[in-house]
């Protein structure tokens, strides 16, 4: 069989790709100077060396045909390995419980969750699609959900979400009753509530994300114990400045930008300038025609990818396909609205753009995945 | 293969992907809102955040003294601040830092507690650090620690001239001295520049707007030899007749340029005032501090005499049985003189011989020519806190007025203007101003000079010519016979004036003990005024041989040409009783009934200082009152009144009252209070 390569997948995802490798080096140089002594290009040369590794992982899974995966051993050796990893990483990283590091490599497994959850339930929604609604069916994937959720949720609250978002994305597609998804987002709900209440910081971030001058707070809480709580915690107590510099950033930028490398905000103004915020960068220095390139970029990815819904093969490739753009757009969006304030900040990268090796190669394990179910689809 | 696709599950990807439109939909919108519709009014808060305008210092001026030698300069060096946010521990920053540098480690903790609970990126570390102490601090590597570059102010002869040249405070603007005196001058003109900063308000790029300009150079007409020796001279004698404070001036008499400038107590410039200090080391007794002169003021009256009336230094005066009654009141001379000519009338001193002389010239002449003299009126010194004396006016004077003044009680002088007078006695009759700043040399290189100023004739040149005569023969017969000079003819007077106690309200035994005096008689190179306060002996015997020595290193270091033969003069200690011979009260006692009592001794009259206020010659206290420690020091330096401060805060109490004299060396005491 002729395989015929998705072009305008595969152009976003190197577009993508390419103009994070450019901001990272715009916005990076700075921090990397502070950190590393003068001219230093420490972030930039990193991520260009996971970018490498990265495209070749995306080549290499989307010529091998992706049927091959659709086995039990595939899904609980990923499943299993991964929260080993977690398991491992709790330990080994104490102040994070994020990088598992060897030498100068680091390895977040919370990124590599996403592609084992997607194989997982990719299968077995497959191998159970008939009874997808019966009890028995759900509450193996349930567990793991729950346990995988749980494992990520205390180092990175954000990759838990995305995990739960494409959770329910493909059981949504697989055709799951109502009754559960609304019983699962009660369960959502409160383990989200749980979450945000159980870290001082992230109650702090969205008690200011909806209720900046503590107004209705006061009301319900005159004594301030509530927000003695929040104020407890161990992030800076203004989480809004984050916001704030970002806004300024994509206004300064304006409809053209301020123009490639002469970005401002990076000076410090704007924290994890070269991670989490980088579409800020990309405003300030491009303005609006490069953010509405990097977000027409991934509306590119999910019209490609949930169009396999259709064209795929067979049912692991749909679901393959469906997963794997849920989790990437659905982070893209949360990150991208984190950036202009239209959701409380969560640390959560821009994938294919931001900083970090673990979160480029996790992505394109999927984006691989995702080319090889396109080119073989009818 | 077919793919049979149910339809409800169909939908739900449709649904799905509308949902992510729609979210995509709304993300551009916030795009755009961003982008286009918020641009200007986010763009001009982003400059705001980025663009800063900064001083630069501007180098201060240097002061030199006339040979070159630099009395006053500023060096660059690195001040330490810390921005409290970024540190992971304050406790152990505080303690580091306080072993580092050498500073009080609780207070520094308590200033970044300080900053951090009020969010300041900026609290002073610690400021003009050494070379050591900068490098001690750079070697730690700590990112919240930045340097500022200052300049700290170096007056490498530290006391010399230090009353002169003056001081700066912290933030190296001049407190006194020239130093605030010429602070426009000197401070020269900060530079602008404009930067790009980042969020630590570190500075990317800069542009600079606006050079900053140097500040003026200041040559003045001290000698750094001769103020070494008159400090060295002065000292010496201030401890060992255990006077409090004293003064000491020499000048040029044809140009007026000072050429030393004095006062007791010392203090090293280079030492900020500490809590506690005696404020009165501080204060330039020079100028700032009139005193009675006493005898040294019969020059005036006498040379008022030879020039308006028909007397000559040959004139007999009847000084008779040794005491005189005017207007009822008694004054005596120490000896029964019998009649004695004007010349020795004025090497003896002889209180009843001056105010017959002074009875001839008239209270109108006398007072005219003592203001043409220029007392009562400040010399115009480009100083702070000069001090014009206190001549009254003719209408306050009381019938006995002229006896008192014609010995130099009832006015008072500053040292720098008995200095002045003799210099018009000195270089032919011509008062002139004096001059402490030879010339200007702004950083462009152009230098100005400042010329020499002549205020007035004052004598006619034989008169001048006269007066020199008559006052060598003080030297070489008189009560200033220990001023004798090797090699040089000289001229003087000495003063014993007693010091008024405002308690008693009586004269006490101790002397404002000075001698006026210049060489060589023909041609004065030098003029040379001593003022020793609080001195228990005769100015011939405190103040003369202060006027030998240094006049004897100055006219050395000036190369005068000697103008009699080199004869060793044997060193002199009187016994008490030759000391009698340079007796030279000006008895200031009253014929109050009964209060007259004489002193043993010294023979010198005790008695009860007269009346009203107007008797204690001194400046006014002002009203400290309400005002907060630096007003009260500000204050303090401008008006030249020393304080004595007790206490922190708010001036509460002080004692004298507001508008009470304050008697020569005597402080204002303030208590202070929060």
């Amino acid at each position: 069989m002729r395989l015929k390569m998705d072009w305008p997948l595969f152009l976003s995802i190197l577009f993508l790709v390419s103009v994070g490798l450019v901001f990272v080096f715009s916005a990076s140089a700075v921090v990397a100077e502070a950190r590393y002594g003068s001219g230093s290009h420490f972030f930039f040369l990193r991520q260009v060396i996971a970018a490498l590794l990265a495209f070749a992982v995306l080549l290499a899974l989307s010529r091998w045909d992706y049927r091959k995966l659709m086995s039990e051993r595939w899904a609980f050796t990923g499943l299993g390995l991964v929260m080993g990893l977690l398991a491992a990483v709790y330990f080994i990283d104490r102040e994070h419980h994020r990088w598992l590091r060897l030498g100068p490599l680091s390895l977040q497994p919370s990124e590599l969750a996403k592609p084992a959850l997607i194989l997982f339930l990719a299968y077995y929604v497959t191998a159970r699609a008939a009874e997808i609604n019966s009890g028995r069916t759900l509450a193996a994937p349930a567990l793991a959900i729950a346990l995988l959720a749980g494992m990520v949720v205390k180092a990175d609250l954000g990759t838990g979400v995305v995990l739960m978002g494409i959770a329910g994305a493909i059981f949504f597609v697989a055709g799951m009753r109502r009754r559960y998804f609304q019983i699962a987002s009660v369960l959502m709900t409160v383990a989200v509530a749980v979450a945000i209440v159980s870290e001082p910081y992230r109650l702090l971030r969205v008690i200011q994300k909806f209720d900046p001058q503590y107004k209705i707070l006061n009301w319900v809480d005159p004594n301030g114990w509530v927000l003695g709580y929040a104020m407890s915690g161990t992030a800076p107590p203004d989480t809004r400045y984050q916001a704030e510099q970002a806004v300024l950033a994509f206004g300064a930028g304006g409809p053209f930008g301020v123009g490639l490398m002469q970005g401002k905000q990076k000076l410090g103004f704007l924290p994890e300038a070269h991670t989490d915020f980088i579409f800020a960068i990309i405003g300030e220095e491009l303005g609006l025609i490069g953010t509405l390139a990097v977000l027409a970029a991934f509306l590119v990815i999910l019209l490609r990818g949930l169009r396999l819904y259709w064209s795929a093969l067979d049912e692991f490739g749909r679901y393959l396909a469906v997963g794997i753009t849920v989790s990437i757009v659905l982070q893209a969006f949360i990150n991208m609205s984190v950036a202009v304030d239209l959701g409380p900040t969560k640390g959560i990268p821009l994938p294919l753009v931001s900083y970090g090796g673990s979160s480029l190669v996790s992505s394109m394990i999927m984006l691989g995945l995702l080319l090889n179910v396109s080119q073989r689809a009818r | 293969m077919g793919l049979f696709l149910e339809p409800h599950r169909d939908r739900r990807v449709v649904l799905l992907t509308r949902a992510f439109l729609l979210w995509a939909l709304i993300l551009a919108g916030k795009l755009v809102h961003l982008h286009v519709w918020r641009h200007a009014e986010l763009a001009a808060a982003a400059r705001q955040q980025h663009n800063g305008t900064e001083t630069i210092p501007a180098p201060r001026g240097k002061i030199l003294d006339r040979t070159g030698q630099t009395l006053a300069l500023s060096v660059p060096v690195e001040s330490a601040f810390a921005d409290p946010r970024a540190i992971d521990d304050i406790d152990l920053a505080a303690g580091q830092l306080g072993s580092l540098l050498n500073i009080d480690a609780g207070r520094l903790h308590e200033r970044l507690a300080w900053g951090v609970e009020n969010r300041k990126a900026f609290v002073w570390i610690k400021r003009r650090l050494t070379d050591e102490e900068t490098a001690r601090l750079k070697a730690l590597g700590k990112d919240w620690i930045q340097f500022r570059r200052e300049s700290r102010r170096i007056y490498p002869k530290g006391p010399i001239a230090a009353h002169v040249v003056g001081t700066v405070d912290f933030d190296e603007s001049g407190n006194s001295g020239l130093e605030l005196a010429l602070e426009q001058e000197l401070k020269g003109k900060p530079g602008v520049v404009n930067f790009l900063r980042d969020s630590r308000k570190r500075g990317v790029e800069f542009h600079v707007l606006e050079e900053p300009k140097a500040g003026t150079d200041i040559w003045l007409s001290i000698d750094e030899r001769i103020q070494y020796v008159a400090n060295r001279e002065l000292e010496r004698a201030a401890r060992e007749y255990n006077c409090p404070t004293g003064s000491l001036v020499v000048v040029n008499p044809h140009n007026g340029e000072i050429l030393a400038m004095s006062s007791y107590p010392p203090f090293d410039p280079n030492e900020p005032v500490r809590g506690g200090e005696d404020l009165a080391a501080r204060t330039n007794q020079a100028i700032s501090v009139p005193f009675e002169p006493g005898s040294v003021f019969k020059v005036v009256t006498l040379a008022t005499a030879l020039e308006t009336t028909d007397l000559t230094p040959e004139s007999p005066l009847d000084c008779g049985p040794g005491y005189l009654v005017l207007h009822g009141r008694t004054i005596r001379d120490i000896h029964a003189y019998g009649t004695l000519p004007l010349q020795k009338v004025l090497a003896k001193s002889s209180n009843i011989g001056t105010i017959r002389a002074a009875l001839r010239v008239g209270e109108r002449q006398l007072y005219e020519y003592i203001r043409r003299f220029g007392f009562g009126e400040r010399t115009g010194v480009p100083l702070p806190a000069e001090s014009p004396g206190v001549v009254h006016p003719l209408g306050r004077w009381h019938a006995t007025s002229i006896g008192s003044v014609a010995m130099g009680h009832e006015v008072s002088a500053t040292a720098l203007q008995l200095a002045m007078a003799v210099s018009a006695i000195a270089n032919g009759g011509v008062l002139v101003k004096p001059r402490l700043i030879l010339g200007r040399q702004t950083a462009d290189g152009v230098w100005r000079e400042e010329p020499p100023v002549e205020v007035r004739r004052v004598l006619k040149p034989e008169t001048a010519v006269l007066m020199r005569r008559m006052m060598e023969s003080v030297v070489l017969e008189g009560t200033g016979r220990q001023a004798r000079l090797a090699g040089f003819t000289a001229g003087g007077k000495t003063g014993s004036a007693q010091i008024a106690d405002p308690a008693t309200r009586r004269y006490t035994h101790r002397y404002n003990a000075s001698f006026v005096g210049f060489a060589p008689v023909q041609n004065p190179v030098i003029v040379v005024a001593v003022t020793l306060n609080g001195a228990p002996r005769y100015g011939g015997v405190v103040a003369a041989p202060v006027f030998q020595r240094v006049a004897h290193e100055a006219l050395r270091i000036l190369g005068a040409v000697p103008d009699i033969p080199l004869e060793e003069i044997a060193p002199w200690a009187p016994t008490r009783e030759q000391e009698e011979e340079l007796a030279d009260v000006a008895d200031a006692g009253t014929e109050a009934a009964g209060t007259e009592e004489v002193a043993g001794g010294g023979g010198a009259v005790a008695g009860e200082v007269p009346g009203g206020p107007d008797y204690l010659i001194g400046p006014r206290v002002p009203d400290f009152r309400g005002k907060p420690l630096r007003a009260v020091l500000a204050e303090s330096t401008r008006s030249g009144i020393p304080v004595e401060l007790e206490g922190n805060g708010i001036a509460r109490r002080q004692e004298p009252a507001p508008g009470a004299v304050l008697a020569a060396g005597k402080k204002v005491r303030i208590v202070l209070a929060p």
